[in-house]
């Protein structure tokens, strides 16, 4: 994949923040025990992990790494990274410790995530990295106390053309401005997608469909898994195309129910396992993909016959859902803490009846009001809500 | 609605807007240095910055960023012009010169290093 491919290996060969990029790197290169923490602030798929493991390369250090929201509370912090935050090596060797999403940490003072964060800061014998996707949120502006607070914002579209003309050319592509620009338009900041986008278009998309209906045919017919691996890693597309193609193709097929539901929880597997790697930016995971599903497949359907369906939606409307998730996503995100509520919860729960209660304008301006919510949002809820109501 | 322009990095002076509008600024990250006036900078909101100017003058911002490289405002000859949310993205950018280069991501990559190497 061209977005694996072409993925930075250093910090100057990122596009966009780039004031933002020069002070990470000055801060670290001038920091000693006791000095500030980083925290880099900016909305999902900015490149916010991306930087730190280029600052951690570049500086040499080690890179320590956990997601704040899997240790919300002091306690389970202390156990994972205390330890490292208060020594170094024998060789005197600093790590760069990454506390990814501390948004995401236990808000309540009594289980003392965020204080023990702070204190650690104050402590540390290594340097930490923050990064943090909500600039409103509680724990962002108390960790900002005592952090340097950098912002990560999406690039604008002209260095994210810079960057696909750059790949375009080194892959000896003619591809014109006009058609270039349409990309970056379209990507909205998202360089991966970007990226991915350009490469579908090398491809043509009718040579692609091609060769996945042959790849998927190549893997139900396999013998056996390691056949059938071979088969999906000559799938032109990413995994989640795998994934939507073997879902259509089992969905589709006749199947025994606990079959077709053996079939789907390794589909479901696969589909965590992208689901980890992306948030993580973990693309070491990827090794692993292919096997899940090939050996997954063929352990729970022997001997089934099933052949490649494009059951899915066509594009546009692919494109459509895409674009309208991110902004349910948004809203959730804003509305969920001031209910109490996890993003999720508030998704399974809570929206079915607000977009009931946005069928009236009065209350769609009055929310619009208190979350401080752009035009495009207002339209979209105004749009929705009409749906829901209909 | 008049306009005002506003280049990030760039210094601009108000009229007397109050207290509770500087305190606003000033909490949306914009810096003031007195006799030089107000900027804008990476650590800036830039939303909330130009609504509460734009609110409190009722005059219309029109923003816009530097070239990376020469530091020229990037933003009035750009393709993307229509299209770019300037209070969204990062604040610097590329001018026409520095974008249709030849090797123009060489260049630009190669001036970050210079700068980081300063």
């Amino acid at each position: 994949m061209w977005s694996e491919k072409y993925r930075p290996k250093t910090i100057g060969g990122m596009v966009g923040n780039e004031e933002a990029r020069l002070k990470l790197v000055s801060w670290l290169e001038k920091w000693k025990p006791g000095a500030r923490a980083a925290l880099l602030v900016g909305p999902p798929g900015t490149g916010k992990t991306t930087l730190v493991h280029l600052l951690a390369a570049r500086s040499g250090l080690n890179l320590v790494e956990l997601n704040a929201s899997d240790a919300r509370t002091k306690e389970k912090l202390s156990r994972r990274i205390g330890e490292v935050l208060t020594s170094t090596s024998l060789m005197g060797e600093r790590t760069l410790v990454f506390l990814d999403e501390v948004d995401g940490l236990s808000g309540r003072n009594d289980y003392g995530a965020v204080e023990f964060i702070k204190d650690s800061i104050k402590k540390s014998e290594n340097p930490i990295v923050m990064a943090a996707n909500d600039p409103d949120a509680d724990q962002v502006k108390k960790l900002g106390e005592a952090s340097l607070i950098l912002r990560i914002r999406p690039p604008p579209p002209r260095e994210v053309q810079l960057y696909l003309r750059m790949i375009a050319d080194k892959e000896g592509l003619k591809v014109d401005d006009r058609t270039l620009g349409e990309t970056v338009t379209a990507a909205a900041g998202d360089i991966r997608y970007a990226v991915n986008a350009l490469q579908s278009g090398a491809a043509g998309v009718k040579d692609v469909e091609a060769t996945a209906a042959q790849a998927i045919n190549a893997f139900f017919d396999a013998p056996d898994g390691a056949t059938a691996l071979k088969a999906l890693r000559s799938h032109p597309g990413q995994p989640r195309d795998k994934i939507r193609d073997l879902l259509g193709s089992v969905l589709k097929a006749r199947l025994d129910g606990s079959d077709r539901a053996k079939a789907l929880e390794v589909l479901s597997r696969a589909d965590m396992l992208v689901g980890r790697m992306t948030r993580g930016q973990d693309w070491r995971l990827l090794r692993y993909f292919d096997s899940t599903i090939a050996y997954g497949i063929k352990g729970a359907l022997p001997g089934e016959r099933l052949a490649y369906s494009q059951d899915f939606l066509p594009w546009p409307l692919q494109l459509r859902v895409w674009n309208d998730s991110k902004k349910v996503k948004e809203l959730a995100a804003a509305l969920g803490p001031r209910l109490s509520v996890s993003q999720k919860g508030h998704l399974v729960e809570d929206f079915p009846y607000l977009m009931l209660l946005c069928s009236s304008k009065k209350f769609r301006d009055e929310l619009a009001r208190l979350l401080d919510l752009e035009e495009p949002m207002v339209t979209f809820l105004a749009k929705e809500s009409g749906r829901w109501k209909a | 609605m008049e306009g005002l322009k506003i280049v990030v990095g760039n210094r601009f002076n108000l009229p007397r807007l109050g207290t509770d509008v500087f305190s606003a600024l000033m909490k949306a990250g914009v810096d003031y240095e007195k006799g030089g006036g107000f900027i804008f900078t990476a650590e800036t909101n830039l939303q909330t910055a130009t609504r509460t100017i734009e609110s409190a003058t009722g005059e219309r911002i029109e923003l816009s960023v530097k070239c990376f490289v020469c530091l020229k405002e990037s933003c009035p000859s750009c393709p993307f012009e229509a299209t770019c949310d300037r209070c969204a993205v990062s604040p610097t950018c590329l001018c026409d010169e520095h974008s249709a280069a030849e090797d123009a991501f060489g260049m630009y990559s190669r001036n970050f290093e210079a700068r980081l190497a300063e």
